[in-house]
């Protein structure tokens, strides 16, 4: 959702947002799970705004192939060496998803962790001047 | 078919909020071909999510799928569709908008904010979110992150 004014303002308003509480909880536990709607981009961060050095990500079993696409945005603040995606939780016969899928592959040919990596540093630090 | 109260009702239901039908904490639960009548008072509604996630020693982290068709909610007397429980997150799949009133395909979702999409109509009355049958709504967990990052 855009706002007028600046990010803080707009973090400011949690009517702008939802926030989501942390489940200590089984199935999985540790864990954020929220429905989300299809076809629409989602911006993602911790209130804390630390960063994640891991973090896996569990699709419903009711996903199907004719569902439309969703696009998950995170940011990160501290230097990165490697921003790597990898399928099957990066075990066993885990594929690591290449940099730039989103914008090389077709619509058509896209799956789960595809991605885009926007080292974005500048806008990051003044991200951080906000707080 | 299901009846909140009748004319012989008691105190005791009068202040109660009772619901038609909890719903489980998995996934595959399906329900059709069910009547609810009179659920109209005191936050009474047809369904009520997640059975027993409100408890410490086992929960679900929520989000479950539960699909439903060929319902029959009496307009007249159940206004609340869904009351949601902890941990508020159940998704309704309504293959045939007996539940939604939003055609077929649809959905009812519980309210956040990120889910006031254009598909999608806030329903306060009705206890949450409608979204028609163009889009799907879908459970994603984030987990396993380091032990420092959640404290």
């Amino acid at each position: 959702m855009e706002s007028a004014g600046t990010i803080k303002d707009y973090l400011q308003d949690e009517i702008n947002y939802a926030i989501v509480p942390f489940k200590v909880k089984q199935l999985p536990s540790n864990a954020w799970a929220m429905p989300f709607i299809t076809n629409h981009r989602y911006r993602l961060h911790w209130e804390s705004v630390l960063d994640f050095a891991d973090m896996k990500v569990e699709i419903s079993e009711r996903w199907v192939p004719t569902d439309h696409n969703m696009h998950l945005v995170f940011n990160f603040t501290e230097k990165r060496e490697a921003v790597n995606i990898t399928s099957n939780y990066g075990g066993a016969g885990g594929v690591l998803v290449a940099n730039n899928t989103l914008s090389t592959k077709n619509e058509v040919d896209w799956i789960p962790g595809d991605m885009q990596l926007r080292n974005t540093t500048i806008e990051g630090e003044e991200y951080k001047k906000e707080f | 078919m299901v009846v909140g109260k009748t004319e012989n009702t008691e105190e005791a239901l009068d202040v109660a909020s009772p619901v038609g039908v909890i719903t489980p904490r998995t996934e595959l639960f399906s329900l059709s071909g069910v009547k609810f009548f009179n659920y109209n008072w005191n936050g009474a509604a047809a369904f009520k999510t997640c059975s027993h996630c409100f408890h410490d020693a086992a929960t679900d982290s929520g989000g479950r799928t539960i699909t439903s068709w060929d319902l029959h909610i009496d307009e007249a007397t159940v206004t609340r569709r869904v009351q949601y429980s902890t941990p508020f997150r159940t998704i309704f799949f309504d293959k045939d908008g007996t539940l939604t009133g939003k055609g077929a395909n649809s959905w009812f979702l519980p309210y956040w904010k990120h889910l006031l999409q254009p598909e999608c109509t806030q329903e306060d009355a009705l206890g949450g979110i409608t979204c028609d049958g163009t889009v799907e709504a879908r459970r994603v967990a984030f987990h396993s992150m380091p032990s420092n990052f959640i404290g």
